[in-house]
């Protein structure tokens, strides 16, 4: 450590940012992990997955593992949507409401280390849940199909990764409307209207949208303020070959979801720092 | 002359409120110099601009207009957060950790090295006297075991600068005294401390000097322990030995239009004084 004039000062040699913004995760991290309704969720996304072994009473005959594979990825996009966006609205609003933020905000950090460390936070948490989802998906097709060499467990992981991505999208957004909006809810529901939003851009950039004509032209560019939901799909996923897999080919995706990511982040942190110096004491 | 810690130059903050965005004014051209090594206490009604005033000078938020510079450096910059310990009215901690964790946390936000910041902990819990519980959950403390937990998380870092809004609020007489004891020991130590209170038998025993604010502005200060003055210019002396008063005596003589009022030598009914001064202003 270089030596500074006194033994006080030597000790107050300011961290670094990356430090700050590793701490603070930590904090969040913390914050979620011990609250008993995140293991209750948790427990309960792994018992709806689990509950597609009760297919075995039920004979399908060959549509057995399809229709596992479709019930998990469907699954693993409809709870994780959820909960990203649930997480991120709240994760971040939760300071404000219990008040602990003014402690925090009175330390030597920035306005951007805090949005950043709750993204990143978030960002650990959906990992694990994803790899648990995917895990017991491929598990369960495990325990159907066996090494059928049409499956291709690979690639659900891949595929866990790719909604990884997608996720991280979500919960900038849901950042940045939590603190523009200051209100968890209401960011909430933004947020899920936003992912609707972003469903449905087909309509404006597929074959259909040349009936728009005129309007076209408009519809598109404000249809660029969401991602394009489409570009993370992947159905059919547990039958690919590791070649026809989009997430590993297509480093533009990655580009793709950073640069939302960021501008997201950046109104975010916008709004965290106007939603700081407006609250009232 | 002592250093100044903190300097508020006509300072006024403005809020936005209700669905009409109504304009309310929480401090109104508040100016006020706050000398280094000193404990100075903020009396008020409720809603008086207190708590903003604290926040301003934590750099929590920002002044309409007017300068807040602490340590002769503007309020809010990161050098200066270093050396500010900021602990707010309502204790709200993290309750799912533990004392030692939070502690922990802070510690490291501020930049201590591991080990330094272990030594720190373990400093603070006893001075607070949270030893005995320091693995426990925040959320199984008591309002006054948290009100300690709150000042132990401002002093983890040695800061030059304690801001402590209402800090004596919520606690038993054996924890007042045990909290006041800390306080003045700070202050002996050379910290300066400025608190927000309505705690008007407790201030002349320990602060150096107090404000009254009533509706965002700043009506009179108050030298505890030695003089008063009022906005008349009559300034009442009380509780002086006759060395204190000469000198006293001396600066009013200084001062135009000042005239000095012996009082009895018993302290000040500061209930009265902040009473009388709060009637004043109404009548204004």
């Amino acid at each position: 450590m270089r030596q500074v004039g006194c033994m006080r000062t030597l000790y107050l040699v300011p961290v670094r940012s990356c430090q700050r913004v590793y701490w603070l995760s930590v904090h969040s991290v913390l914050e979620v992990i011990r609250q008993k309704f995140f293991w209750i969720v948790l427990w309960m996304i792994v018992g709806l997955f689990m509950s597609s072994a009760m297919l075995q009473f039920v004979d399908l005959s060959d549509q057995n593992v399809q229709f596992i594979a479709d019930f998990g990825v469907g699954m693993i996009q409809l709870l994780g949507t959820l909960l990203v966006v649930v997480l991120s609205a709240q994760l971040f609003s939760s300071g404000f409401e219990s008040g602990t933020i003014w402690t925090l905000l009175s330390k030597p950090m920035l306005a951007w280390e805090y949005v950043v460390a709750k993204f990143c936070a978030i960002q650990l948490l959906m990992l694990v849940c994803l790899a648990l989802m995917s895990g017991t998906l491929a598990w369960q097709l495990y325990l159907h199909a066996g090494a059928a060499d049409e499956l291709q467990y690979l690639a659900i992981a891949g595929y866990g990764l790719l909604q990884w991505l997608k996720f991280s999208i979500y919960s900038s957004l849901a950042l940045m409307l939590a603190a523009v909006f200051r209100q968890t809810l209401l960011a909430i529901m933004l947020t899920l209207l936003c992912v609707l939003i972003s469903h449905l851009r087909v309509f404006v950039w597929g074959p259909s949208s040349l009936e728009f004509r005129e309007g076209a032209s408009w519809l598109r560019t404000i249809s660029q303020c969401v991602p394009d939901n489409r570009l993370f799909q992947c159905p059919t996923v547990a039958f690919m070959e590791p070649g026809e897999f989009p997430a590993f080919d297509d480093l533009t995706l990655i580009v793709y979801a950073l640069a939302y990511s960021a501008l997201y982040l950046s109104v975010a942190v916008w709004g965290f720092k106007k939603r700081q110096l407006n609250s009232i004491a | 002359m002592s250093e100044i810690a903190v300097s508020i130059d006509s300072v006024t903050k403005d809020f936005s409120a209700g669905l009409r965005l109504r304009k309310v004014r929480a401090l109104d051209g508040v100016t006020l110099q706050i000398a280094a090594g000193q404990i100075y206490a903020l009396l008020r009604p409720n809603g008086s601009g207190k708590n903003t005033l604290l926040k301003l000078m934590a750099g929590l938020s920002q002044a309409s207009s007017g300068h807040i510079r602490i340590f002769d450096q503007r309020a809010g910059c990161l050098k200066n957060r270093a050396r500010i310990g900021y602990m707010p009215d309502q204790p709200n901690y993290e309750r799912f950790l533990s004392g030692w964790e939070l502690l922990k946390f802070y510690a490291r936000m501020h930049g201590l090295p591991a080990k330094y910041a272990q030594m720190r902990i373990k400093a603070v819990l006893n001075i607070v006297d949270l030893q005995a519980v320091k693995h426990r959950k925040l959320g199984r403390y008591s309002k006054g075991m948290l009100q300690r937990l709150g000042l132990a998380q401002v002093m983890i870092h040695e800061p030059d600068l304690l801001l402590l809004d209402e800090p004596i609020s919520g606690m038993d007489p054996i924890a007042h005294e045990a909290m006041l004891k800390i306080l003045t020991g700070l202050r002996d130590a050379g910290k300066t401390i400025i608190i927000s209170s309505h705690r008007m038998d407790l201030m002349p025993r320990f602060c150096d000097r107090f404000a009254l604010m009533y509706r965002g502005r700043l009506l009179a200060e108050h030298f505890a322990n030695r003089w008063i003055a009022q906005a008349d210019g009559r300034v009442t002396i009380a509780g002086l030995d006759s060395d204190q008063r000469a000198k006293v005596a001396e600066v009013v003589a200084g001062m135009e239009g000042a005239c000095l009022v012996d009082g009895n030598e018993a302290l000040p009914d500061l209930q009265n004084w902040f009473l009388q001064t709060l009637s004043a202003s109404e009548q204004l």
